[in-house]
Parts: structure tokens; sequence; C-alpha cells
């Protein structure tokens, strides 16, 4: 057998393959959902996802606002009562005070 | 061709269902080229798949002035094929199996046993001169192009074209030698 034959044979052969009739269906079913993506690198990319980014900033903002004002009615709910109590003892230092005044002026008069 | 211009600018408007046409058309240039590069069937199915999704991803790069869409799925094909082949071992002398393209014209075992022994000499050939023959001889792309692919000068794939061709040469001759002077074959 000629050398060149059996190349030229074995190259049809090569170019002969063909993939399975399937294969566009596997490929467009793996695409992804959304459209044709901006490349990352593209400046413009960033420019688009820029608004977005603010307002996952004014949205995280405000949680921590929110969080810090719950956390500040929850302490002064505790911390009120405390306080009512020493303004409690603080009048009730002054009316002994008044009364020791009453009872000494009285004393005083007799 | 022309007519993937129009078919790009739709999928890049978002008709996705338009990316088929793409994939219709060049699906089995890209298959040829996995498959004459990578060992099994379902390899080059694989790095089919991935060219056209990595083609998908990035269509808003593609520049026709650069080249044809062909062009540009095979030199994604080409990067994808020579990641695969850095991440597996390397392929033996001897392809275990026949390329199975249909049969035989004239002797079966005969024939097969001449193609096994061309698989496994294209198989240990230097990946660029493999990927050069490829693309030159098997799917007969014109230099120029081929050049564009694997981004080298027009002389360096006709001096790797050539080797290619050389080598495969030898080991046949050698085989061919072999047979006439009625030596035994192990292929």
């Amino acid at each position: 057998m000629n050398a060149e034959d059996v190349l030229r044979d074995w190259l049809a052969r090569r170019r002969s393959a063909s993939p399975t009739e399937d294969l566009t269906d596997r490929i467009m079913a793996a695409l992804p959902a959304e459209s044709v993506a901006v490349p990352a690198d593209d400046p413009s990319s960033h420019r688009q996802y820029r608004p977005s980014r603010i307002w996952s900033g004014i949205l995280a903002g405000a949680a921590t606002l929110v969080l810090g004002l719950r956390i500040y009615s929850a302490l002064s709910v505790i911390a009120t009562p405390v306080a009512m109590d020493a303004d409690d003892v603080e009048l009730q230092q002054v009316n002994e005070l008044r009364k020791g005044n009453d009872e000494r002026r009285l004393a005083s008069r007799t | 061709m022309d007519d993937d211009q129009s078919v790009i600018a739709q999928v890049r408007a978002g008709a996705t269902n338009a990316f088929r046409i793409l994939v219709d058309r060049h699906q089995a240039v890209v298959w040829v080229f996995c498959r004459n590069l990578l060992r099994h069937a379902d390899d080059a199915d694989d790095a089919t798949q991935d060219v056209f999704l990595l083609a998908y991803r990035k269509l808003d790069q593609y520049d026709s002035a650069r080249g044809s869409f062909a062009t540009w799925l095979l030199t994604m094909a080409r990067s994808q094929c020579c990641n695969r082949l850095s991440q597996h071992r390397p392929m033996e002398a001897v392809p275990e199996s026949v390329w199975d393209a249909g049969p035989s014209p004239t002797s079966a075992t005969s024939d097969e046993d001449w193609w096994r022994r061309l698989d496994g000499a294209l198989a240990m050939l230097p990946l660029e001169q493999r990927t050069a023959f490829v693309l030159a001889e098997i799917q007969e792309r014109p230099h120029h192009e081929i050049a564009a692919i694997e981004g080298v000068e027009l002389g360096t794939v006709k001096s790797r074209v050539s080797r290619a061709k050389a080598r495969l040469r030898a080991a046949l001759s050698d085989w061919v030698e072999a047979t006439a002077t009625g030596g035994k074959l192990h292929p």
C-alpha cells in the first residue's frame, strides 16, 4: 500500500467526523438566562452598576440608623424607671428638709 | 461569513435565541478541531460547549475587523484544548481505540492498523505542530487564518505544518518498510 494513499484516507476520515445532533441543544440549554453581559473589564460596566451600588449604600445606612434607634429606645425603657426612682428620692429628701424647717419654725415661735 | 454580523447584532440586542444560528453554523468547525486535538469525543463535546459559552459571554468583545467569527471561535477553541491537554496526563504513543469515523473503504483491519499508527504519530507531535497541522491539513483553513489563530507569523505556520507532515510521513514510511520486509507490526 502507498503511504500517501494511507495518509490521504486517514485525513479524509478525520475530516468526516461530525458532532452529535443534539450538541446545539445542549449548548443552547447551557447559555445563561440573561442577555449578553457587558464585559467585566469594560469601564462602562462600572457606570452601569453604579446606581445600584448607591442604592445599596443608602439602604445599608438606613438599616443601621433604624437599628441604632431601636437600641436607644430599648435602653431608654430600661433606664427610665431608675431615673424616676432617683427623682422620687430627691423629692422625698426635699420634703423631709421642708418638714424639718417647718418644725424648727414652730419650735422657735413657741 | 457576512451574515454572522447581523446575527451577532441581534444577540447583542438581547435576542438570545439568535445565538442558535451561530452555533448551528459554526459548531462543526469547532468540534472537528477539538476532536482532532483531544482524545475522546466527549471531551470534544465539552470543549465545544465551553467555546460557545465563552463566545456568548464575550460577544461584545468580538471585532469583525480583526477576523471572521469562525477564526475568533477557533482561537478560543485552541486555548480550550491547550488548557485541557495541559490538565490531563500526556497521551500515550498509541491511542487505546481507533478513531471511530465510519467503516474503512477496503480492508477494515488493515486500514485500522495504518490509521492507528497515524493517530499515535499525531498525538505525539508537539502541540503547536499538531494544532497547525489539524487546521491546515484536516480542516483546510488558509495559512494566514492559522497565523491569526495561533498568534504567530505566516512563515512559522508553514514551518510547523511542514514539520508535522514530515514527522507523520516518516512514521508511516517506517511502518511501510516494516510491512514490506515482512516484519511483525505492533501498532
